[in-house]
């Protein structure tokens, strides 16, 4: 940077002192789309790892980021639909809804809810040994990109593909009565329309009845009957956040959407026997969570 | 037995009891509510200009089989159909047969004719598959991309190689003869990326349903390679053999276009260079046949910069020289080179504010230097809520068949000859306009609002006056005229537009516009109307459901008056009434082990209403060559592959 271009920045950052005194001086701020749950959770992770910065929860503070801000991490959709400054790195996590930012209009960066594809299928496999026939439920196009890469990744290991796309949870029965006998497993894709409590429990009981493991995207839902899940966990994502606010901040680049590989298994073991899957006790020591 | 009692334990509606209590249905119950059926992404709002965007789902789900039917749906948007071979799209009035004041795009470069400046739809050498989006933006934007760029801008956007990762086939057939096939294919692999499409159309005319409208043979391809350091080389070409019928009679426009660009970018510098091609003959025309080849190379050099005070600055500069020759309109070739230089400026200067000024100096050999400056002021007092103010100018220079025009041509019959001379016009200067605007756009849950208003001026219009005449009688009654087209008058107009677009639920959107424009010293004369449709309302419904979706979209256009075009010096007027077009289609996508095949069934004004947007070749319209369009069903199959 020349002298003259420093000494207007400057200029501009003690201007605008005068304008917004909360944004001073402030190379991040982080937005939560609410003050509790996964959410939180996220940010503690965090800032565990960042240090501390300013911090807003919709909706009952404004989230105030200025022209000095480098980087915006927001914790959800809600918190990542709004505008930020044009210049700002908009760093996006726990956002499955969204596959880039409705209004912001500068750089970002998507810590994606999804496991690396290939993770992903080593996992299950791993949990599944004779696992062959895969069933993808999926409802987002913004999901699509993230097949392609299923899709190669499951060539590479001889593993067999079904791609059902769901655009209304109303859909799952039929969509499911089609699949007996026709693949071995099914793994939910985290996509806001489709996970519901109500597509869920169809898809557990269909699970539960016809002897195929269901996968879950996030550990809670194999709390809530799924077999197991290879999932991100809230904490990795505002961890990986962290890691890449780092970057930003520093000036480094990282590609527009990450996929973190630390990712965690949970199983629920009495589900996972209704579904006819015998968990091996090496994979009952490696689940970060077992349920009984 | 056990999935049947599953379902029917779904089908009941039980309480769906959890077995254990789940935050995450919660986290994405609230995630999903973000979700909702929009056609405008929201980024438009923050534009300098009026931005509406029709996108790849809303050409695919309208039925839309022609460019010009996809753009029916906007504000603003005046489209002539004036035969099912041709239309032509202008944006807030001064539309007409052969528009030259809206400039059309294809991936940021123009695809008009080079040497009569208007858009030839047919020939843009895309298949509807392969257009990801169409930005249309609204008002004068000479300041960015200099002439022609009178009343607005139209880019087609196609799909890069990373959003095909894949491709489709498709086939449509249809009432008169109408057949649509496109093979698109794409995809990257490492650092190198591709496309290919290749398609065809054939159909024949609403009023003669055995005869021929038009037949295009289209391929468009690129190849892409992505280089370190933030940097991308390209290169692209297109080609379109066409014969399109163009005066509902026997002449048609037969040839080939086409186009070959090399694009080069690196962090915020951009290169690029294209040369657009034409070699057309109107050789069954029944008065003067001729032939028209063009060419137009184009190079575009621009630079975007951070500087201080939170100004980001893109400047930069253009060359381009038109060349085109005609055996009978200008003998031998003409050539102009022109130059430009061009720049954008936003400052932000407190939170809710934005300053965008722009201008562009365009260099003409025969009109000299003009300047075109844009200036808007945007206000953003929370997310979702915009007011912009605007005020701009644009010009458009003569193109080179108004320069260098140079007819001669005669009717003889017994004891009578007539014979006239169009001369050359050099002298002619650029039309004008001086435009300003008030926007606001603003979203309220699930309601997307926009509402502009509007005032602008537009002078020296070009025009052909009435000729000089001189009357001999020897050896026989002979009549001579000659003229020159010159500078005339102005156009003055106010209007405005009302938008909604409804989220109704998540299976169901909707949208309606109003559109109002009332033009005030419309110039009289040639093919220009008198007084364009004052009043538009377009309307529409979307259900998706499952593998389903439905759209129904109706187009309600006021009445307009134009001259018959026979007689530019006692202009006779005939009145087009008013219509409605009611569109429809379904669209349903399988899914399991048939997943990527698609069938739909569409339906172009299946009310099968009489309608014309100019008046008829008839007695009472002699220059005037437009078809009545009446209704057209067709079916399609396609198969997407990849994902």
């Amino acid at each position: 940077m020349s002298s003259r271009k420093r000494r207007s920045t400057v200029g501009a950052a003690a201007a605008f002192l005068f304008i917004c005194p909360r944004a001073r001086a402030q190379k991040a701020v982080a937005v939560l789309s609410a003050a509790s749950g996964s959410y939180q959770a996220a940010f503690e992770s965090f800032e565990k790892t960042f240090g501390p910065l300013p911090s807003f929860r919709l909706p009952n503070e404004r989230p105030a980021a200025g022209p000095d801000t480098k980087v915006v991490i927001a914790f959800g959709g809600e918190a990542a639909s709004r505008q930020y400054p044009e210049r700002a790195t908009l760093i996006v996590c726990l956002a499955p809804g969204l596959a880039m930012p409705s209004v912001h209009e500068g750089p970002f960066i998507f810590v994606d809810m999804k496991p690396p594809a290939e993770t992903l299928l080593r996992k299950l496999r791993t949990l599944q040994p004779g696992l062959k026939r895969l069933a993808v439920l999926w409802n987002s196009e913004d999901t699509r990109n993230y097949l392609k890469d299923l899709k190669k990744s499951a060539a590479g290991l001889e593993m067999g593909l079904t791609l059902v796309q769901i655009k209304d949870p109303g859909d799952v029965p039929d969509r499911l009565r089609a699949l007996v006998g026709k693949v071995d497993a099914l793994w939910l894709a985290p996509d806001p329309g489709l996970v519901t409590p109500e597509a869920f429990q169809t898809v557990k009981q269909f699970s539960w009845d016809n002897a195929v493991p269901f996968y879950a995207p996030t550990a809670g839902l194999v709390a809530a009957g799924a077999a197991a899940s290879v999932s991100i966990s809230a904490r990795e994502s505002g961890r990986q956040a962290a890691e890449l606010a780092r970057k930003t901040v520093s000036g480094e680049a990282s590609p527009a959407i990450v996929y973190p590989d630390n990712v965690e298994v949970s199983i629920n073991l009495g589900s996972s026997a209704k579904a006819g899957l015998a968990i091996s006790p090496a994979m009952t020591a490696e689940a970060a969570k077992v349920i009984p | 037995m056990p999935i049947f009692l599953a379902f029917l334990l779904a089908f009941q509606g039980r309480a769906f009891a959890l077995d254990a209590p789940s935050d995450d249905f919660e986290f994405f119950q609230k995630e999903a509510a973000l979700i909702t059926p929009s056609r405008r992404p929201s980024s438009a709002s923050q534009s300098p200009a009026t931005v509406y965007v029709v996108t790849s789902e809303d050409i695919q789900t309208s039925g839309a089989q022609t460019l010009w039917d996809a753009l029916r749906a906007v504000p603003g948007v005046d489209v002539m159909s004036e035969r099912t071979s041709q239309g032509d799209v202008s944006i807030r009035g001064l539309n007409g047969p052969l528009n030259n004041r809206t400039l059309v795009l294809l991936d940021g470069k123009t695809v008009l004719n080079g040497f009569l400046d208007y858009t030839d739809w047919e020939t843009i050498p895309v298949s509807l598959e392969e257009i990801d989006r169409i930005e249309v933006v609204e008002g004068p934007a000479s300041a960015l991309y200099g002439g022609n760029a009178v009343n607005g801008v139209i880019n087609i956007i196609t799909k890069s190689p990373e959003t095909l990762k894949g491709g489709v086939v498709s086939y449509t057939g249809g009432e008169r003869n109408t057949q649509v096939g496109t093979a698109l294919i794409g995809d990257k692999w490492g650092a190198q990326a591709f496309k290919l499409d290749l398609s065809g159309r054939s159909t024949n005319r609403f009023s003669q349903a055995d005869r021929q409208a038009s037949s295009v043979g289209k391929a468009h391809g690129l190849y892409r390679l992505d280089l370190p350091g933030n940097a991308a080389w390209s290169v692209s070409g297109g080609i379109a053999d066409h014969d399109v019928n163009v005066n509902n009679g026997p002449s048609d426009d037969k040839g080939r276009t086409g186009f070959a660009r090399t694009d080069f970018k690196r962090g915020g510098t951009a290169a690029r260079f294209f040369w657009n091609w034409g070699r057309t003959e109107f050789q069954d025309h029944p008065i003067f046949p001729f032939d028209l080849h063009y060419d137009t190379y184009d190079l575009n050099l621009e630079q975007a910069l951070d500087l201080p005070f939170d100004n980001a600055l893109t400047a930069g500069g253009n060359f381009r020289r038109n060349r085109a020759s005609s055996n009978i309109f200008a003998p031998g070739a003409r050539q102009q080179d022109l130059w430009a230089l061009f720049f954008e400026n936003t400052w932000k200067p407190a939170e809710h504010w934005s300053v965008v000024a722009s201008g562009r100096g365009d260099h003409h050999p025969l009109t000299g230097w003009q300047f075109s400056p844009r200036g808007s002021v945007i206000y953003a007092p929370a997310a979702e809520h915009v007011v912009r103010l605007t005020a701009a100018s644009a010009f458009r220079n003569p193109t080179l068949f108004e320069d260098y025009v140079d007819l001669v041509g005669g009717v003889t019959a017994p004891g009578i000859a007539v014979n006239f001379h169009i001369l050359p016009s050099p002298g002619l200067q650029p039309e004008k306009i001086q435009f300003f605007e008030a926007a606001y756009r603003g979203s309220f849950d699930r309601i997307k609002t926009a509402a502009t208003g509007y005032y602008y001026r537009v002078t020296n219009i070009v025009t052909s006056p009435p000729p000089d005449t001189t009357v001999s009688f020897v050896p026989i009654f002979t009549i001579n005229t000659s003229n020159s087209l010159t500078n005339d008058g102005e156009t003055k107009a106010l209007g405005g537009e009302l938008g909604a677009e409804v989220a109704l639920w998540r299976q169901l959107s909707s949208f309606a516009n109003y559109s109002y424009e009332c033009l005030i010293d419309q110039l009289q004369r040639q093919t220009t109307a008198r007084s364009a449709p004052r009043h538009k309302v377009n309307a529409g419904l979307r259900l998706q459901q499952g593998g389903w979706t439905a759209n129904v979209s109706g187009d309600w256009v006021g009445k307009t008056s134009w001259t018959d075009g026979a007689d530019v010096s006692v202009p006779v007027y005939v009145e087009v009434r008013s219509y409605f077009v009611l569109n429809a289609s379904v669209r349903y996508r399988f899914s399991g082990r048939w997943e990527g095949l698609e069938a739909a069934v569409s339906g172009f004004n299946i009310a099968d209403r009489h309608y014309e947007t100019l008046p008829l070749q008839s007695s009472a319209a002699k220059g005037q060559n437009a078809e009545k369009l009446l209704a057209r069903w067709s079916g399609t199959i396609a198969y997407r592959f990849g994902l």
